[in-house]
Order: C-alpha cells, then structure tokens, then sequence
C-alpha cells in the first residue's frame, strides 16, 4: 500500500532549517518538530555571527573603539554609536553642543527610516513581492544618499564621536532632505496601496505570530515589536536625549487594524507609521538646527575617561539599545556591553511559531525584524 | 492501426508542409521530426528571447536596470542562468526525488507536444477528446510529483509534494471547467473543429463570444498560475530547494514549456487560435503563418501572465487550494452552465 499512515510519518517530526537558508532573516538554525506541517516546537540556534565586538571594543582605544560599536547592527549603526558616546560622555560629563545633538537626531532618524524600509524589503520578498520590495529598496537608497552625502559612508557609518559628530552638515543636505522627505512621503502612499489594501498580502500577516502582552513582559520586547501590542514605550519620549525633547512626535501603536493587535500586520502597520513621523520630525529638525559647534573637543588618540561607568539607552530602528560602558581611567574602555533588541526577539520566536504552518514560518521571523547581528555580537 | 485510421485522428499536413514531407507522410514520421525541431529551433530560442524579454520588462516594472553584464546587453543572461543553475548543489542535503520519478515526469510533460494545437493544420494527435488530452498530462505530472517524494528521506519534501498535488488538482477542475466552455461553444473537443469555428473574427472567439466565455478565458489563466506555479499561486521555494544541477538547469526550461503550452492552449480554446478561412492546399507558407501565428500569441500571452504575476505577492499553498476551490471552481461551473445556456438561447443550440 503506497500511502500507508507508516510511510506518511503523520506522527512528530524533527526539521531543521539553516544555519545558511534563504528563507531564514540571517544566519541561525531552527530545530522544529512538526506534526503535518504545523511546529508544534522550534528551537534557534544562534552563534554563527560571532564577532567578539564587545571585547574587540575593549581592546581598542577610545579613539578607535567605535569601529566594532558600528558592527552591532551594520543597517542601523548610528544608534550603536549614539548609544556609546551617550554612556562615555556621561562618564566624562562632557556636555554636547546642541547643533551636535540636533545632527544626531537628524541621522538618528533617516537610520530610523532607512532600517525601516529595509524591514518593508525584506517582508516583501519572505512573502513573494518582489516588485514591491525593489520599489521599497529604491527608496532606501535615496536614504542611503543622503546619508553618505553626510557620513561619507552609506553603512557602518561611524560618525559620531564623543562630545559631538565629525563633520559640520554639507552644503545642500538640508534641501536634499526636503526634497526626500517629501518623495518619500508619496512613495509611502504607494506602498500603502500596494501591501495594506492587498488582501494577499494582508492574509499572510494578519492572525500571524501574535506578541501577548506578557510575552513582552517575559522577554523584554521592545520598540516597533511591542509597540504595536499596545505598549506605548519608546526610549525617545520616556527619557528623551539628543534634542528629542524640543520635537513633537507622535509614537504608534498597534490597532489591530486587520486582524488583532500585536500580530504580524501590526508590526507592519505601526513600521510604516513611524516612518512617516520621523519623516516629519525630520523636515522639522533640519529647519531647527541650532547655529554652534558640532564637537565639543577634539579627541586624540591618547584621550583617556575617568574610573566609572554609565548606561546609556536609545531607541534604535528594533527597539531599546542600550550600552553599558566601565571605565578604569586608562586608555581603553574595561567593559563594553550591549543589550541589543533583536535578542530580546529572537527569545520570543520561538514561542511565536508554536502552532504555525511551515510556510508562515520566515514570515513571522521577517515580521519581527531580527538582526543577527545585534543577537551574536 | 493502419494509415488511413491514424490521418483520421491527426491534422498534421502543417506539419508535412513545413518539413517537405509530402502530403500523405505518416505522423509517425512528422511526429519525431516536428519535436525535434520544435525543440532545436523553436523551444530554445524563445526560452531563451522570452526569458530575456521577461526579465527586461519585470526590471522596468520593478524600476530596476534588469539584465546587462551578459554580451548583446544581456541577451545572453538566461544562458547563464540555465548554467548557474545546472553548477548548484541542494540546498539541504542531497536532493531527494526519485530519479525514475523525475524521467517519466519529464516524458509525460513534453508528450503534451503531440496535442498541443500549433494550428488547424498543425495538430498531431486531432482526436476527438483532443481538448482533453493536455489535462491527461497534467494529471500525470502531478501524480509522478506525489510518487517521487513518498517514502522521502526528508519529511518536508513529502509534505511539500502531497500539498502540491492537493493544490493542483484544485486547480485541474476548474482549469477543465474552462475548457468545457470552449468545447461547449464549438460543439466539439477536436482541435481542428474548435480552431476553425473561431476562425471568422474576433466575436468568433470563445472569450469574446459570450460574457461567459470571456469570465472563463480568466479562470482559465488564473488556474494556469496555479498549476504552474507562478505568483502569486507559487509556494515558498517552488521546489527548488530539492532540485540540484541538471535537474535544477532542466526545472527552469520545465517551466517554461510548461507555460508557453498552456498559453497555447488558453490562445486555441478562448482566442481564436492561430486558425484562419481554410486555405484549399496546406502550403508551407500557411502552415509557417500558423505556426508563426501560434507561437506570437503564446508569446504574448506568457509575456502578460509572467509580468503581471510578478506584481503580485505570494499565497499560502492553502490559501491557494482555498481560492481554487472556493472561487475558481464555482465561477468555472456557472460560467458552464450560463455558456450553455446562453448557446441554446442565442446560437439556436448549435453547441
């Protein structure tokens, strides 16, 4: 008998997928049992981007030691290194010149929006849509203009230095963000059309990978993941830093629009949402730049911070990133830690594949926006 | 089966008429000669200028510069594909279909030359279930796909087949229900006779002829997508991930074929065909116009389903059965049923 219940293995069954697969968001493996094609249980496996970067940090000096914090998320770099120079620069208590602070967040924000619509990209192509992803691409790479035009780089940036940024704002760079900002703003309504009004698309994020509030409590989740279960924290509103108190925002959550709050849609939704604040926060910030200094001193590389430690959060592209940096008054930092949010995700996955076919499977992973990078360190 | 009973059942003078076979050539003859030219001349160089025209227009549509780095501005690009492809490995482990399985898929899906209608005179096997035969084939394509994985060594290849014949058999009702249409209006599923009763002008056609065959024509080719797996009906790897080198190279050109016969089958049932006023001797000249007729409308209609599905993001495999069976096969069923009626209204029951 060809179909015997024997040689179908309707029972449990052990898959593993990766650690180098194109249907996974980067580089780990997933152990999962399956009954049919529904996980019942999925294990990652992660480690295979292992850098060292936090020792790496501690081995260089101050001066250098922002070439690995750029490492931590390659997409959204500048958050990793707004998060070092905050925690040494309260060590040091250097005060940042405020047209410093307002240039960070400038970049702070087209890191934001950049992240953002790679996040778009990827989605799009787990679930099939490629040309839209092309379209969503073609948009970040006007972001990526812009910020080589003021980095010299387009990832990795490693612009920020303590006490303020390398460089004065180019000439031009504030019409070129009026002028993105706006196209960008249009180009959002397209793609509003194209993926939130398609049923396609919407079916298979909508009901898929919901994040419970308590999921958040155990994990930890934060930024766009847990805001759009409802939970209203953002690092920039509750402890604002680098000028986010002198803008006005708006921070959205999750509305259960078509299917319930927190699922994989919301995550959708509330990415899309926050592009358009901060595009808006954008075009408000480049008119508000403060005239004055960008950098506070000069560092050299024989430039040393006093014994002591601080922690310093901010809100990256996933969500809360936070460093913590000691200092024993030498030349090069004792302790560099990160609390990254992609691994505070990727604790969660497994608990969202639970009970999901196969094939929803690198969605929910695409829809929670991991950076192995930021996980392995 | 003597000769006289087999040029009952073939309209192959096109045929004879293109190779300089003479007019009482056995098909046995053209047959084998009509494949492999067919394949040499034909089928290569339009995978080949299709799969480069496809990808320059889903580059313009996907606001990217497409194919170039291949010599003539990359003309040569699906060239290099086919031997990128032939060079990989499987993605996880040894690919695991069964290589009996894989030959008689093969044999079964290019047999569908032999009643694939290139024109009313270019018909191999005219039968009178001729409108039939294709989805013969297409039921043993999807029956080896179940037969190659059973028993696999991953359980995922298994799962993965199992849901794919499920999906096209979904897709095989209403794809048929269509085609029922057509043979309703022409009153007959012989090639020839369908051919030739669209063969007096665009309000001949099938899918113009009647508001029902129009929806039809549309079941017929969204039906297609899902058979063949194209978006947005494609799963996640389209079993790529089983495939490794010569396998891998031949699932494209598979892929291929297996579209362009299915453009000529919804351009035979629903557009008229390559079909025109009977000409009295099949010269060459007017089986090379079919022929030629044939393929440009194949063309075009390959070139619309392959850009179009790129435009649209991808289904769940259940999702997909769902739409199969929820919508497609109850639209294919009234549009049947309204077709008949609409032919004993308005034809006087000519079909």
């Amino acid at each position: 008998m060809i179909f015997s219940p024997e040689k179908l293995h309707t029972s449990v069954s052990k898959l593993s997928w990766g650690p180098s697969d194109p249907t996974l968001p980067g580089i780990f493996r997933i152990d999962m049992e399956a009954e049919g094609d529904l996980v019942r249980r999925a294990r990652f496996e992660t480690g295979y981007l292992h850098k060292g970067l936090e020792k790496s940090a501690e081995k260089r000096n101050w001066f250098t030691s922002i070439v690995p914090v750029d490492r931590v998320d390659s997409e959204s770099s500048l958050a990793a290194e707004l998060a070092f120079a905050m925690a040494v620069e309260e060590i040091c208590n250097i005060q940042v010149p405020r047209r410093a602070q307002t240039i960070r967040l400038i970049l702070a924000e087209l890191d934001r929006i950049g992240s953002h619509l790679g996040f778009l990209a990827r989605l799009a192509i787990v679930t099939g849509f490629e040309t839209v992803s092309h379209y969503i691409l073609r948009e970040r790479e006007l972001v990526l203009d812009l910020l080589e035009l003021m980095t010299g780089r387009r990832f990795n940036l490693g612009f920020f230095r303590l006490g303020g940024v390398a460089a004065d704002i180019t000439e031009g760079f504030i019409e070129r963000i009026h002028e993105t900002t706006r196209l960008i703003e249009i180009r959002l309504r397209e793609y509003h059309a194209l993926m939130i009004e398609n049923r396609a698309f919407v079916d298979r994020l909508a009901w898929q990978g919901v994040i419970s509030p308590e999921l958040i409590q155990i994990k930890a989740i934060t930024g766009p993941s847990a805001r759009a279960s409802g939970n209203r924290f953002d690092v920039r509103k509750v402890e604002p830093y680098s000028a986010y108190e002198q803008f006005d925002f708006r921070v959205p959550i999750g509305t259960g629009l078509r299917g319930t709050i927190g699922d994989g849609f919301d995550r959708v939704m509330v990415r899309l949402e926050e592009i358009r604040e901060s595009l808006l926060l954008l075009s408000h910030a480049v008119d508000a730049v403060p005239p004055g200094d960008f950098l506070a001193f000069r560092m050299m590389p024989d430039f040393t911070v006093p014994a002591g430690e601080a922690y310093a959060r901010v809100e990256s592209p996933r969500g809360l990133l936070a460093c913590h940096v000691v200092s024993d008054g030498g030349f090069h930092p004792t302790r560099v830690q990160w609390r990254t949010p992609s691994q505070s995700n990727i604790e969660a996955a497994p608990d969202l594949l639970a009970g999901v076919t196969l094939q929803d499977v690198p969605v929910i992973l695409a829809s929670l926006d991991l950076s192995l990078s930021e996980v392995d360190r | 089966m003597s000769g006289e009973e087999l040029n009952l059942m073939t309209s192959s003078a096109g045929w004879n008429a293109l190779f300089g076979l003479g007019e009482g050539a056995s098909a046995f003859i053209a047959a084998p000669v009509a494949f492999v030219a067919f394949f040499l001349f034909v089928l290569f160089p339009l995978y080949f200028a299709l799969g480069f025209a496809e990808r320059k227009l889903a580059a313009d549509l996907q606001a990217r510069v497409g194919p170039n780095r291949t010599p003539g501005g990359g003309l040569f690009q699906v060239v290099a594909d086919t031997l990128k492809l032939g060079a990989k490995s499987a993605v996880r482990g040894h690919a695991s279909l069964d290589p009996k399985w894989f030959g008689i898929q093969n044999a079964i899906l290019f047999s569908s030359f032999v009643f694939v209608p290139f024109g009313s005179t270019l018909i191999l096997l005219d039968s009178e279930m001729g409108a039939f035969l294709p989805f013969v084939c297409m039921a043993g394509v999807f029956l080896c796909s179940l037969f190659a994985t059973e028993g696999a060594a991953e359980l995922e290849n298994e799962i993965l087949a199992h849901r794919q014949s499920f999906l096209w058999i979904s897709a095989w009702v209403p794809a048929l229900l269509g085609a029922t249409v057509a043979v309703a209006r022409a009153g007959s599923a012989r090639w020839s006779t369908l051919l030739t009763s669209q063969a007096h002008g665009l309000f001949h056609w099938t899918a113009f002829s009647s508001p029902f065959g129009f929806v039809a024509f549309f079941v017929f080719l969204l039906s297609g997508l899902v058979a063949l797996q194209l978006p947005p009906f494609h799963s996640l790897d389209r079993g790529v991930r089983n495939r490794a080198g010569v396998r891998l190279g031949l699932f494209g050109l598979n892929q291929f074929y297996a579209t362009l016969v299915w453009c000529l089958l919804a351009s035979a049932l629903f557009l008229g065909g390559q079909s025109i006023p009977e000409a009295g001797d099949v010269s060459f000249f007017f089986a090379f116009y079919q022929l030629v007729t044939a393929l440009a409308k194949a063309a075009v209609l390959f070139l619309a389903l392959r850009v179009v599905a790129r435009a649209l993001p991808q289904l769940r495999q259940d999702q997909m059965t769902e739409f199969c069976w929820r919508v497609l096969t109850p639209v294919a069923a009234l549009c049947l049923v309204g077709e008949l009626v609409w032919i004993r209204l308005f034809s006087g029951g000519a079909g």
